[in-house]
Formats: C-alpha cells, sequence, structure tokens
C-alpha cells in the first residue's frame, strides 16, 4: 500500500528520505487493516512526540485505518517561543 | 571574575558623561544580567511615575554571564526601561552578535540615562565609550544606519543596536534591532532609544569572555553540535514557522483579530512554503550550529531585500493570518518594512488587525481612515499602514498608539476587540488553545508575552520531550492543555521560572540544552556550584523584582486579565466550543498569586521577597504587601 506522509517540525529526523514529504510503501501491512498506530510505528516515531495527525486534510485518531493513496499528517507539539 | 567583565558602562545623555561602574560577584550571582539587572536599576535608579520617554528613564542593554561563551545560543542581549506601551515594567531580547560583542567589548551592561539634546550614537569598544553625532543618520532605515556607522568607524565587525525611524518618531510598539536581522521587539523600548535621541550603540572588542573550566564548556559545546541535527532539525529546516500548519490543524492560529483558531491560507503562508519557495539562505546567531533565522529574497510583486532576514512564525502570523492575509510574499515584504524602520512585528499586526475589525465594524469610515481600505486580507492597505506608522502620518498616527490606547480613544465598546493585556499587544499562541498560557499573559510583568510563558501542549503526554524535562524538576503528571488545576499552575510556574532563567542568563530558549546541561554550563563558565534550584530561582527573583516595578508604578492589577473573546468558544473548527470558564480562569489565576507567595491580590509578600534574597524592595511595595 502506498501511502503519502508529510512530517511536521522536529518529526523530520524520522523521514527516511530526510525530506518532510515523501511516499511510503507500506509492504508490512495487511491491506484494508493497517492504520495510522501502525504507520507511525514503522517510522519509529514514539507515541510522545506525536501531537496531531490528520488524514486527507481531517484530524484523525491512530486507530484510524488507512487505505491506498491516503496522505498522512503527522505533526510535532509546539512549543512556541 | 569567569563570566562577567565586572564593569557596567554608566552614561548620561544629558551631560553627554560616560563612566565605569564595577560590581562585585555576589551582584552578579543575585541578578545574573538580563532582566535581572534591568530590574535592579529601574527598582533603584527610575524615579516613580516618571515619563517612559522623559530623561528619568534608564535604558539597559544587558547581557548575562552565559553571554557570549563560546557555545550554542550565548549570542542573545536583553533592552529595558520603563515601557511606553504598557507604562509598567518592560524589557525584550534579541539574538544575533550584539551581546557577545559587548562582553568582548569589556561590558556587562550600559546603563543609560537622560535625553540628548542631539541625536547621538554611542560606540563602545575594549573599555572605553564615546557619545558621537548621529544627525547625519536620523531618519534613515536600520539597513542606512548599520553601512553609515560601519563606514564612519572604518570597521565591518562593529556589531550595531539601533531603534530606526519608528523609535525616533516615538512609536510606541518600536523595537530595538540587532544586525538588522534579529529583534528585541517587545515593549517599545525603540521609543526609548528614540526619546533619548539615541539613535544606536556600536560596540567592538578583543577581549574575551573569561571561562572557568574551559575544557568541560568545550565539551557541552561540542555535544550540542553533534547532536542538534537529531534534537532540532525542524527549527533548521523551516526556521519557527515550522509550526503554522500544526497550529492552524489545532485550532490555535489567531486569524483575523483572534476571530478564528484555523486559517485556510495556513499551508500557503507556512515555513515548509517560505523555504520551498522565496527562502535563499539560513542565518544564525553567535556559536549556534541550528541556524534557525530565515534569509528571502523575492522581485515581484514585492521586491524583498535579504539583508533584513526572512519572517519568524509570530510574524507570520501578525502580518499573515491575523490579517486574514495569504501572500508570503507580501508578509515578507511587511516584515521587511517593519524591520528597516524598527518595528515590533507582533504589535504592527496585532493593532492593524485591531483596525480593521474596527473598520469592518463600521468603527472607522474610508474618509476617518484617509483611504486605508482596511479589510482583512488586503495586503496593500497593510504595507501602507506600516509607513504611515513609522511617519505617524494621517491615521497611521493612531495606529502607532497601540490597541489598547487607541481603542480608548474609539470607544463605542471597541475596547473589547483590542487583543492586549495591559497595553502589549497578545503574540501569536491561543490561550483557548493552551490555557495555562492565557494566565502567563495576564501574569507577565511585560504585558502578554509568550517568551518568558508557558506552552501547555508541550506538557501533555507523560513521553513527551517537554514532560520529560519536567520529571528532573520533581512534577511527574502530564496535563491536558485545557486544565487549569492547581498542579497546572505549579506546571506553569516551574516552566516560566526555567524560561526567565534563559533572559537573565541570557541564553536563547530555542537550543535544546536540558536542565541538567544548563548546570553545567553554569557551572563551566562560571565556576560556581549552582543547581537546578539556583536556576529557577534566579528567573523567579527576576520576574519578581518586575513585578514590584510595576506595583510601585501603580498598575492596576484588576487589568491582568484577558480580553473577553478568549473567553469565548469558536463556532467552528477543531476548538469549536471550547474556551476557559471565566470563573474557574480566574481561580486559576489566584491560585498562580498564592503559589508565588504573592497575596489574593497578586502583592509579593515581604516573606516572598526574603525567600528570593530581595527583601530590600519590600520597601517599593503598597501597603497590603
Amino acid at each position: 500500500m502506498k501511502l503519502k506522509v508529510k512530517l511536521f517540525g522536529d518529526l523530520i529526523r524520522y523521514s527516511p528520505s530526510g525530506r518532510d514529504v515523501f511516499e511510503l510503501e507500506v509492504p508490512g501491512f495487511n491491506g484494508s487493516d493497517a492504520t495510522v498506530k501502525e504507520l507511525i510505528r514503522a517510522l519509529g516515531i514514539p507515541e510522545g512526540e506525536v501531537w496531531i495527525i490528520t488524514v486527507n486534510g481531517v484530524q484523525a485518531q491512530a486507530e484510524r485505518i488507512l487505505t491506498e493513496g491516503d496522505e498522512v499528517m503527522i505533526f510535532a507539539p509546539v512549543m512556541g517561543g | 571574575m569567569p563570566g562577567y567583565q565586572g564593569k557596567i558602562l554608566r552614561v548620561d545623555l544629558g551631560t553627554g558623561k560616560t563612566w565605569v561602574e564595577e560590581k562585585d560577584e555576589m551582584f552578579y550571582r543575585r541578578y545574573w544580567g538580563g532582566r535581572g539587572i534591568i530590574a535592579y536599576y529601574l527598582l533603584n535608579e527610575v524615579p516613580r511615575e516618571a515619563d517612559p520617554l522623559g530623561p528619568e528613564n534608564v535604558l539597559v542593554f544587558a547581557a548575562g554571564p552565559l553571554t557570549g561563551a563560546p557555545f550554542a545560543g550565548s549570542g542573545r542581549n536583553s533592552v529595558g526601561a520603563k515601557s511606553p506601551l504598557t507604562g509598567g515594567y518592560g524589557d525584550a531580547e534579541g539574538g544575533g552578535f550584539f551581546g557577545a560583542e559587548l562582553k568582548r567589548a569589556g561590558f556587562d551592561a550600559i546603563v543609560i540615562k537622560g535625553c540628548s539634546e542631539k541625536p547621538v550614537y554611542l560606540y563602545v569598544h575594549d573599555g572605553e565609550a564615546e557619545l558621537k553625532d548621529a544627525s547625519h543618520l536620523w531618519g534613515k532605515t536600520t539597513g542606512e544606519v548599520e553601512d553609515l556607522i560601519k563606514e564612519e568607524l572604518g570597521d565591518r565587525l562593529v556589531r550595531v543596536a539601533q531603534c530606526g525611524p519608528a523609535g525616533e518618531n516615538l512609536v510606541r510598539f518600536a523595537c530595538v534591532a540587532n544586525d538588522l536581522t534579529h529583534f528585541a521587539g517587545r515593549t517599545g523600548m525603540g521609543a526609548v532609544m528614540g526619546s533619548k535621541k539615541l539613535r544606536a550603540v556600536a560596540v567592538r572588542g578583543k577581549g574575551q569572555v573569561q571561562v572557568a573550566n574551559p575544557e568541560k564548556l568545550r565539551e557541552l559545546a561540542r555535544w550540542m553540535t553533534e547532536n542538534a541535527p537529531v534534537l532540532a532539525p525542524g527549527l533548521t529546516d523551516t526556521g519557527t514557522a515550522g509550526g503554522t500548519v500544526n497550529l492552524s490543524v489545532a485550532g490555535g492560529l489567531p486569524t483575523r483579530n483572534f476571530k478564528q483558531g484555523s486559517f485556510e491560507g495556513a499551508e500557503k503562508i507556512s515555513g515548509q512554503t517560505m523555504r520551498d519557495t522565496v527562502l535563499v539562505d539560513r542565518d544564525t546567531c553567535y556559536s549556534c550550529p541550528i541556524r534557525c533565522k530565515r534569509v528571502v529574497k523575492t522581485e515581484t510583486p514585492y521586491k524583498v531585500d535579504p539583508r533584513y532576514g526572512g519572517p519568524e512564525y509570530e510574524t507570520i502570523g501578525s502580518l499573515g493570518s491575523n490579517l486574514g492575509i495569504d501572500d508570503l510574499v507580501a508578509i515578507c515584504k511587511g516584515n521587511e518594512l517593519c524591520n528597516a524602520y524598527g518595528l515590533d512585528t507582533i504589535s504592527t499586526g496585532v493593532t492593524i488587525a485591531f483596525a480593521m475589525e474596527c473598520f469592518e465594524r463600521g468603527l472607522f469610515t474610508l474618509e476617518e481612515t484617509g483611504g486605508l481600505d482596511l479589510r482583512f486580507g488586503n495586503k496593500d492597505a497593510v504595507l501602507k499602514a506600516i509607513e504611515l506608522i513609522k511617519e505617524r502620518k494621517g491615521f497611521g498616527d493612531l495606529l502607532a498608539l497601540g490597541s489598547r490606547e487607541l481603542s480608548r480613544r474609539i470607544g463605542c465598546g471597541a475596547e473589547d476587540l483590542a487583543m492586549h493585556v495591559r497595553g502589549q499587544e497578545i503574540p501569536m499562541h491561543e490561550p483557548r488553545l493552551k490555557y495555562a498560557l492565557g494566565i502567563g499573559y495576564a501574569v507577565s510583568p511585560t504585558g502578554a508575552d509568550h517568551c518568558h510563558n508557558f506552552h501547555d501542549t508541550g506538557y501533555e503526554k507523560a513521553d513527551s520531550r517537554g514532560f520529560e524535562e519536567l520529571k528532573g524538576l520533581g512534577i511527574y503528571d502530564p496535563l491536558p492543555a485545557s486544565d487549569l488545576s492547581p498542579e497546572k499552575i505549579h506546571m506553569f510556574w516551574t516552566v516560566t521560572n526555567l524560561r526567565t532563567f534563559a533572559n537573565v542568563a541570557v541564553i536563547c530558549q530555542f537550543v535544546p540544552w536540558s536542565v541538567q546541561q544548563l548546570e553545567e554550563l553554569v557551572r563551566a563558565v562560571t565556576g560556581w556550584n549552582t543547581t537546578a534550584a539556583e536556576i529557577l530561582a534566579a528567573g523567579e527573583r527576576a520576574n519578581t523584582m518586575a513585578r514590584v516595578f510595576n506595583l510601585r508604578e501603580g498598575i492596576d492589577l484588576s487589568e491582568e486579565r484577558l480580553p473577553k473573546r478568549f473567553f469565548q468558544a469558536f463556532s467552528e473548527g477543531p476548538l469549536a466550543g471550547k474556551a476557559a470558564d471565566p470563573a474557574v480562569w480566574e481561580k486559576a489565576k489566584i491560585t498562580a498569586y498564592k503559589m508565588a507567595g504573592w497575596t489574593e491580590e497578586g502583592i509579593p509578600t515581604k516573606e516572598c521577597l526574603a525567600r528570593l534574597g530581595i527583601g530590600w524592595a519590600s520597601k517599593y511595595l503598597p501597603d497590603k504587601g
């Protein structure tokens, strides 16, 4: 299943390509059963570093099931200063 | 004395005299630098009820013990005085190289009183100081003045802090520019410079900052250089504006004078779009490998000069989403103009946002604005307004007062549309997303501020990086951003004192040093046996002294509140239906007072001052203290 992923802020360090926007083929996923949580785990992002997730522009929970071509954005907490 | 030069430069612009004041180690250890030293001089040398724009006000440029030592984050300096924007304690911090160069020039701070009759600039070099004529600099942009001073002194490496033409014209939110691209933005310190006819301070030195344990410091500095790419890659990649879309998605991106929390154009004005379109370079401060500063260049439809850097997140919000503007190039142009004129982009943008809402509600006519069509989204009107504010011409003369004073003059309910606390415009962080941040806006000694404040969203999860830091300070329970319990207030004060420490040390808050590493940095530079307890107390002491100054000036504590808007939930978006209950919020504020050792009315007690080692300041307290 191919996904479009966009990582924000310091989460860029978990990008396989080093770029904040990338396409990801997720081989270990079982078709429509793949969830956002599994994607985050596959990227190696600790749960505490994730603040908000959107799928196709709409806020989503970690349990959200992903399908081919979804655009997933993962945001780190904004501290501010 | 490691960490300090032991010398404070004194200047009387009325007589033209300069002299050196020497201070001992315990003075520095108690007051550190930055806000601590500024509050000390303001309390002891500014007469009660002095005019902020008169000769009695004292203007302080202050470094700290860590400033100028060779490690990431040590390039900053503070600028403080009684504020013409709030009428109370004022200070702001800026980055770049000025602070480090001031130390190399032989001084920990410069304390300036009086007003000059004619324009001058102060040249400080290797322990010497001289006032030089600045008549030929008056009225010129920051860029022109920087070029002229460097040419005149024959030294390209001199570091210049200056007020810009907006400061000359006493715009109440004029800022101080370091090197054209770093700004002590808030509380109107540029106007204080302008009132003193002090156009600039140029510093240059070949001295060194003495370090107690150079080897340990080198080890720490090397560690950050090696680890910054892993710890803070977002700041390098997209700068502070990298969080713009995050906040919009969360519903906390100030939009159209805080009427909304999500902006449909957020992606177009984000740090990511900036990187992919107009960014031509990344700039940095003294000794810092992170390079979070932006450099942008455009040719059309607006020509933007890269020497003025590029917009921070605060500017993206205040000249972008909060004005309904989704054109990144227009925001960059507004940023360039503010930087060339010496205007704080936050107060400039929030004051214009206030005027736009008034205009759309019919409180101003097109005739009254002098033809400025101040509808949200009208970028050309905003750019024109910035010019008029700098010149204080036409409608710009009213905008130059700031949102509080302008709203008072309008009346008719306009006060409720002015987004400020005690006269200082609210920065680009939404209290309906971060509840304790709103308490911080209210109780801050400088009016609404986001730097010496607490950002709730960083401390919601036990395994988040922000919260991990707090465990070492004895806080074990993460809390939701909407929590206002006493436990949250304790978290708020701990973080606020820690962040204020950065403003006395004087160092950057963005370089991700842990508290333990801060202890090690202080020990390595000064040789002191500093612990986290001393670090937190240093921040708290400085904040408390600034508060005592406000009380001495008769600041009305009933003004320590948020505009009504922040207690009304958004009707749509991610935060729809969510806002603090005013009664719960008020109770949390009183909890904050009591937890700080203040009375329920917000007055520090004598016991509080004794605990902080500043019992002498109790003479400035009103009777209830």
